[in-house]
């Protein structure tokens, strides 16, 4: 597999000689593959946010590199936009982004500032619509017509109609309902499947990354606290309380009975994968 | 970025200066203004230089900022300078070319004039420097009260002041986020002709009007719930009080300004 993010020593400071000067990211060195599903998960004010404004070069690192594709894009205007259509970034809340008269003309400006023609722009648009599960009869409304967690859908469309190579999202599922939050997050597993596209998901919610990260990036503190296989990051459940992170609620079930004497293995951290691990060990009994 | 905009240039600090009431400082500042108006020679204008040096100094500002706030102003005192020097055509001549008349007196008054727009800024600047812009407009709530007595509403007024400044950076951070965004979906904000900048900034400006009037719903719902009516019998949870520095401060400017009057009748 080749990395198709990379950073090197990436820091980037706010404020930079001001009074109200802090470290957002601090020699942040990290290597993403191709085709993954990433986790990123941290505390507010961990750098998260600033981390992911880094792969689409909306942010300039104060020092260190960033390689998109194994190409840095130091300063190259062109390369700059070329890294911003190869790199997807929905920011959190993105239905405060939609302005157009119809659903169908803001999931298009995307690719019509790539400059692709109409047919394209077109099968692009029913395509994106497609995987988050907009009807037709929805394109044709107002944005402002759709019920909120339609509006998120048809934000996230308008970037994938890019058709990145790399789709981040920030928070995709917060201030939804359960419901929604399932459908945003079944929508990315979907995506993911048809696309074989790398995905990377900033979250606070651990329930939600376990369930589809194939590996977790936990910042803390501006720091790589660790980037690891999802099970082998919930190993460490007691560090990342340290740090103010929760586990999921099955890990911390698991992790009771643990001390109980009822060792069921420390890499549970799904409710499928706990039902396996609990029939499993029934039979051996 | 758009965050380095800074509207109310408030610099947070715990110097005396800060710690007076802001309605003192208010009244002090007009103060100040009139003194430089009253002084008509160089050496009233240079107690009024050493009065705003005073002040700076005690309210522990840095330099730099400043520089800040003279910057916007140096084109108006290029042009003042120029204006006195070309046209004020008495006294002594100092140059001539042509229909060019320099006259010593042009200079000086020239002189004058810009030390007097300096001054000028950097007194008002050190009221805004000091003072945050929710306490100033309290202060002028409170300075303008006896006008409720002819219908001017006055806590409105100020209210709606208040409002306007507390949203300010929630505006700034809610269009930097939306510019993102819109740059991230390949948006390109700074190129093309006038008209392609202008159709450029319709993907922000329509976001941005939607989530203000959701905002100023949100917030009038909200003060509704709170019962807010109007000022009407209303008190405040900071109030505003004199201290011995506000007494420190008057006196202080007082003897300045009867300096600059002993100054104007001394030297004629």
């Amino acid at each position: 597999m080749s990395s198709i993010i990379k950073t090197q020593n990436l820091t980037y400071v706010y404020g930079e000689n001001t009074p109200f000067r802090r470290v957002a990211l601090d020699n942040v060195s990290i290597e993403i593959n191709d085709g993954e599903i990433i986790g990123i998960i941290g505390h507010t004010g961990s750098g998260k946010s600033t981390l992911i404004q880094h792969f689409n070069g909306l942010l300039k690192p104060t020092s260190g590199d960033v390689f998109i594709d194994g190409e840095g894009f130091k300063d190259d205007k062109d390369k700059l936009r070329e890294v911003r259509f190869k790199v997807g970034l929905v920011f959190q809340y993105p239905e405060y982004q939609l302005f157009e008269e119809t659903v169908y003309k803001d999931i298009s400006y995307g690719p019509k500032n790539m400059g692709l023609d109409e047919g394209e722009i077109d099968r692009r648009v029913r395509s994106a619509a497609e995987l988050v599960g907009l009807d037709d009869a929805q394109l044709e409304k107002s944005p402002f017509e759709l019920s909120g967690g339609q509006k998120r859908r048809a934000a996230i469309a308008g970037v994938m109609a890019m058709e990145p190579k790399v789709l981040i999202l920030d928070e995709p599922a917060s201030g939804l309902d359960p419901q929604g939050r399932d459908k945003i997050f079944d929508m990315i597993r979907h995506y993911h499947d048809e696309k074989q596209n790398t995905v990377l998901i900033v979250s606070h919610s651990m329930e939600d990354i376990a369930k589809i990260a194939d590996r977790i990036l936990v910042m803390n503190e501006g720091r790589v606290f660790c980037f690891d296989k999802t099970s082998d990051v919930f190993k460490r459940s007691s560090e990342l309380e340290g740090i103010g992170l929760s586990t999921p609620q099955i890990t911390r079930v698991f992790d009771k009975l643990r001390e109980k004497g009822v060792d069921l293995g420390d890499d549970v951290y799904t409710v499928k994968f706990a039902e396996k691990r609990i029939r499993e060990g029934l039979e051996n009994n | 970025m758009l965050k380095d905009i800074t509207l109310g240039q408030y610099f947070p600090g715990n110097s005396p200066i800060h710690k007076m009431d802001a309605r003192v400082k208010l009244v002090l500042t007009v103060a100040f203004i009139v003194m430089l108006f009253m002084a008509d020679n160089m050496w009233g204008l240079l107690v009024g230089i050493i009065y705003s040096i005073f002040t700076f100094a005690v309210s522990r500002i840095p330099v730099s900022m400043l520089g800040k706030s003279l910057k916007p102003i140096v084109p108006i005192v290029i042009f003042t300078a120029l204006l006195n020097i070309l046209f004020v055509r008495t006294g002594d001549v100092l140059f001539e070319w042509s229909f060019l008349k320099i006259t010593y007196e042009g200079v000086d008054t020239a002189i004058f004039m810009v030390v007097r727009i300096i001054c000028l800024i950097i007194g008002s600047s050190l009221l805004t420097y000091t003072t945050s812009p929710i306490d100033l407009t309290d202060a002028i709530e409170r300075l303008l009260s006896p006008l409720k007595k002819i219908h001017v509403p006055v806590h409105e007024l100020a209210m709606i002041m208040t409002i306007a400044l507390r949203f300010i950076p929630t505006l700034i951070e809610e269009t930097d986020k939306i510019m993102n965004a819109q740059k991230a979906r390949g948006s390109e904000l700074d190129t093309g002709t006038l008209m392609q900048k202008v159709k450029g900034m319709l993907p922000i400006f329509i976001p941005l009007f939607v989530s203000s009037f959701r905002r100023a719903e949100e917030l009038a719902t909200a003060m509704e719930c709170r019962c807010y009516h109007g000022g009407e019998g209303r008190t405040r949870m900071k109030q505003l009080k004199t201290s011995y520095r506000d007494l420190i401060g008057c006196v202080v400017t007082a003897l300045f300004i009867a300096a600059v009057v002993a100054v104007n009748i001394l030297v004629k």
